[in-house]
């Protein structure tokens, strides 16, 4: 099984030969490079990222920010996953080659599922590999010196924010065709942006509020796309549990787009 | 149960996520909140950032809890009575008028109170009786301050609601026996004289007129309300730095 989900996903990867992804990897190289700089500018303008969390509380160990470099690259990577991984599954649905692949050999849909996020996952993480190097080499050149390993580790973890979006862009691509689904993983994303703030909002509400309730019962149809912003070390108990909550959302997301696929009507 | 979860992997996959997912949430929400500093974010701000559609309801929301908080806080019966006030200010028609009936009948008549004892002035309401010397009396236990004012808000009802003049001119009728401390008093004298005249009463609008030219002398109740708070803050000072 695991043969067949690596060759699906070398399938997916097949467009990593294309022109127009080397000339991705190049925009990724040389966004990363002259962007290499770049702190929190645009986020100390954000209530969110300036106020709640650009500093350590008194007293407190010293925790590792993101940089807002990377925080872009991240950005970048998941708008690259969401016009992959739209696209993937729809297309070849289409164009019946998902027939071919179904059809022709002993192929599970879950293992064609799981190849194919595995295969957009990677097409990510090249670009956020690629551009968070430059980074650091820019970094290198322009200020004379390395970043440290915390520092590095912290802005790494940046990756497990792509794990659960490329798998909602997947389970979204399931139920609608490429364009549509492109555009409500967008429309999700961005909500999900706005509701993240519920948590912050809740602690911040007058005690005789009614809110709490409703309110969280939405956030939580959302993933917090805040928790990946928060300063913490690496590694730490806030690293081990931002894993377990990427891993879960990617889980509950690629288990509705099985659902989906093996009741879908492939004719 | 266990049965069923054997049976069935994607859905004790599923579970196990779903649990999973809300450990962690709670885990990092805590984390989150530790990290930031609440009492430097501006509630606004916050609320700017959710989705358009919730963000007036939320908004309301605070705006109603905050105002409860503020009555909850209030220490004396004066203070109640104004958060009670502003609470009702944004509420709807029936819970103001809650509102309203309480502030009436538990607290003391304070000037603040204005609001309510309007919205009831000469309304049949069974719930409170609010006729011309309930509202008299009302105004005769406020503050002398403030009684100009509160003269004012109870000519304001009559004239949304068209009241005959013979009942405006018995509201008002107190007054022309009344010996004005305030330049605030020439405006309600003058009203006094068009309603004395629209009931042909030469008597009641000699008086009217000879108190109108009274009230020019006088100074207006703002400049004494400054004056009282001018000697009122050295006071406080005094008593901060004892």
């Amino acid at each position: 099984m695991i043969n067949q989900i690596f060759a699906i996903t070398q399938l997916t990867l097949i467009k990593l030969k294309e022109p127009a992804f080397m000339i991705l990897a190049l925009i990724a190289i040389g966004m990363g490079y002259s962007i290499s700089e770049f702190e929190m500018s645009i986020f100390q303008q954000d209530v969110f990222f300036a106020q709640p969390f650009s500093g350590n509380a008194a007293g407190a160990v010293a925790k590792t920010a993101v940089l807002g470099s990377f925080s872009l690259i991240a950005i970048f990577s998941i708008l690259i996953g969401i016009f992959t991984g739209a696209t993937e599954i729809p297309r070849d649905i289409d164009s019946k080659m998902i027939m071919l692949l179904l059809g022709g050999k002993p192929l599970e849909r879950s293992t064609y599922l799981i190849g194919k996020y595995l295969g957009i996952l990677v097409i990510c993480i090249i670009f956020f590999t690629l551009a968070g190097t430059a980074v650091i080499i820019g970094h290198f050149i322009k200020a004379g010196s390395f970043l440290g390993i915390q520092m590095i580790l912290r802005q790494m973890m940046l990756l497990s924010l792509i794990f659960p979006f490329t798998a909602l862009t997947v389970a979204f691509s399931c139920f609608l065709p490429e364009f549509s689904a492109m555009v409500l993983t967008v429309i999700y994303m961005c909500f999900s942006f706005s509701i993240g703030m519920v948590p912050i909002l809740i602690a911040m509400l007058p005690k005789s509020i009614g809110l709490k309730s409703p309110l969280m019962s939405l956030y939580y149809f959302f993933p917090n796309f805040y928790y990946y912003f928060i300063p913490f070390n690496v590694p730490g108990i806030a690293a081990v549990f931002l894993l377990f909550y990427s891993i879960s959302i990617t889980v509950i997301f690629l288990l509705i787009a099985n659902q989906k696929l093996n009741s879908r009507d492939m004719i | 149960m266990f049965s069923v979860l054997k049976k069935n992997p994607a859905f004790t996959a599923f579970i196990a996520a779903v649990i999973l997912y809300f450990y962690s949430e709670s885990v990092l929400r805590i984390v989150s909140l530790s990290t930031m500093d609440i009492k430097g974010v501006k509630i606004e701000s916050i609320i700017s950032k959710l989705p358009i559609n919730i963000r007036s309801a939320v908004t309301k929301k605070i705006e109603i809890a905050e105002l409860k908080d503020a009555v909850t806080r209030a220490k004396d019966d004066k203070s109640k009575v104004l958060a009670l006030i502003n609470l009702a200010f944004v509420l709807n028609g029936s819970e103001q008028e809650k509102i309203y009936i309480n502030v009436i009948k538990d607290y003391p008549p304070y000037p603040e109170a204005v609001f309510a004892y309007k919205c009831f002035f000469l309304k049949n309401d069974p719930r409170v009786t609010m006729d011309i010397e309930t509202y008299q009396s009302y105004i005769s236990k406020c503050p002398e301050l403030s009684r100009p004012g509160l003269w004012m808000q109870g000519i304001a009802v009559m004239k949304t609601q068209n009241t005959d003049p013979q009942i405006q001119f018995n509201f008002l009728k107190p007054l022309l026996e009344y010996e004005p401390k305030f330049r605030d008093y020439e405006k309600i004298y003058e009203y006094l004289i068009d309603i004395s005249m629209k009931l042909q009463d030469d008597k009641y609008i000699e008086i009217a007129s000879r108190k109108a030219e009274e009230c020019v002398d006088l100074p207006y109740c703002f400049y004494e309300e400054m004056i009282k708070m001018a000697k009122q803050k050295p006071q406080q000072g005094k008593n901060s730095k004892k």
